[in-house]
């Protein structure tokens, strides 16, 4: 398997939100839909 | 890489030094992406050990940095997916090293006061195994793990890879909703609901005295964590090992998988590159002999492919009681790969 270019910061999307679905502050709909949002802005800053 | 420098100064170039360095995957990343932008190369390393999950992004980011190795070492000695992940622009840029096949590891004495037997622990899926992560917790008291499952994004891998899929479809671009990242975050909340994780950095040292301390009942990683548990000699006897659990709504998911894993680069602009290929060539690339040792004594399973029949594959361990734990490893990646 190729891990691809951006998997530290894939990484760090998940670490940055899974706590608020952990806590119930968020579903897990919304859970994935936050880190991807984090992804993007992370990949579009490098 | 210390006994290797030994081999290669005592069988190869009597002349050279080898020093070893040793710090974190992240101090590794900073040192390096500081010389390659500041354009000082002084201090940066000859060779380098860095995880697989991080080579795509330097070899892309750093183009030209790292010496491109397929012209002096036969890379069809190595497993074909160690190759492809330190391949780029038609060059390969590294000499694959360690496999990162995946396991249970479990503590015998803990599962058995909580009821289970070894025979319990076989082909079990994720949702079973965190009903015994809690029936544990209830009969011994001790925790059942120990991580952050805030921070569980390995255990979010274990489950991607065990179903080939990854953070990111065929054309790089994220693919985060999957079937995978969904079971295991509810398997993590469910992890966290019932407090069976001691909260403590997977990665951290404190993580590794708590394992080696006694202090947890099972942990999910690579054949290299082997090695850590192994440490700990007063509990020769109390570990055991199976395969992952397993996804139940993922559709090809098995009980293989994958964690970690790294291979060795040489800097193109290091000033004694024709001596560190040559010592990765001879050794890491030729020496049969040495990836036996490595093997035995630091739980190293290598991806050189002449060395996974030799003698050592079949050692049989008396502190995961007498099981042929790299032989059954390195089977899963097999049947993984596959």
């Amino acid at each position: 398997m190729n891990y691809g270019v951006h998997t530290t910061t894939a990484v760090e999307a998940f670490r940055a939100v899974m706590q608020g679905y952990l806590d119930g502050n968020m579903t897990l709909d919304e859970m994935i839909a936050e880190a991807e949002d984090y992804y993007l802005r992370q990949v579009g800053e490098q | 890489m210390e006994r290797a420098g030994d081999y290669y100064t005592s069988d190869v170039n009597e002349s050279a030094t080898v020093e070893v360095t040793e710090m974190s995957n992240d101090d590794v990343m900073q040192r390096l992406i500081s010389g390659f932008t500041s354009g000082v190369s002084e201090g940066l390393p000859d060779i380098v050990l860095m995880d697989d999950y991080d080579a795509q992004n330097m070899l892309m980011s750093y183009d030209g940095m790292f010496a491109e190795l397929s012209g002096d070492i036969d890379m069809s000695q190595f497993a074909d997916y160690k190759v492809d992940i330190v391949s780029y622009n038609d060059g390969v840029c590294a000499v694959p090293f360690d496999s990162g096949s995946a396991g249970l590891y479990y503590r015998i004495d803990y599962l058995e006061e909580a009821g289970y037997s070894e025979e319990d622990m076989q082909d079990i899926t994720w949702s079973e195994f965190v009903e015994i992560g809690k029936d544990v917790k209830e009969a011994t008291g001790q925790w059942f793990l120990v991580f952050i499952p805030g921070l569980g994004t390995h255990y979010m891998q274990l489950a991607m890879q065990s179903a080939g899929l990854w953070y990111f479809d065929e054309n790089g671009d994220p693919n985060f909703d999957n079937p995978a990242i969904r079971e295991m975050a509810e398997i993590l909340k469910e992890i966290e609901e019932h407090d069976l994780a001691m909260p403590v950095d997977y990665f951290s040292a404190e993580a590794v005295g708590v394992v080696t301390g006694g202090e947890v009942a099972a942990v999910n990683s690579a054949i290299w964590y082997s090695a850590t548990i192994r440490s700990a000699e007063d509990q020769e006897g109390l570990w055991a090992y199976a395969n992952l659990p397993q996804l139940e709504t993922v559709e090809n998911a098995t009980p293989y998988s994958n964690l970690g894993g790294a291979s060795w680069y040489v800097l193109e602009d290091s000033p004694n590159k024709e001596a560190a290929i040559e010592l990765l060539n001879t050794q890491f690339a030729g020496n049969e002999e040495f990836y036996q040792e490595i093997l035995v004594e630091n739980g190293a399973v290598g991806t050189y492919i002449p060395a996974q029949e030799g003698d050592a594959y079949e050692y049989e361990d008396p502190f995961f009681n007498n099981e042929p734990i790299y032989s059954d490893f390195a089977e899963w990646e097999i049947i993984f790969r596959v």
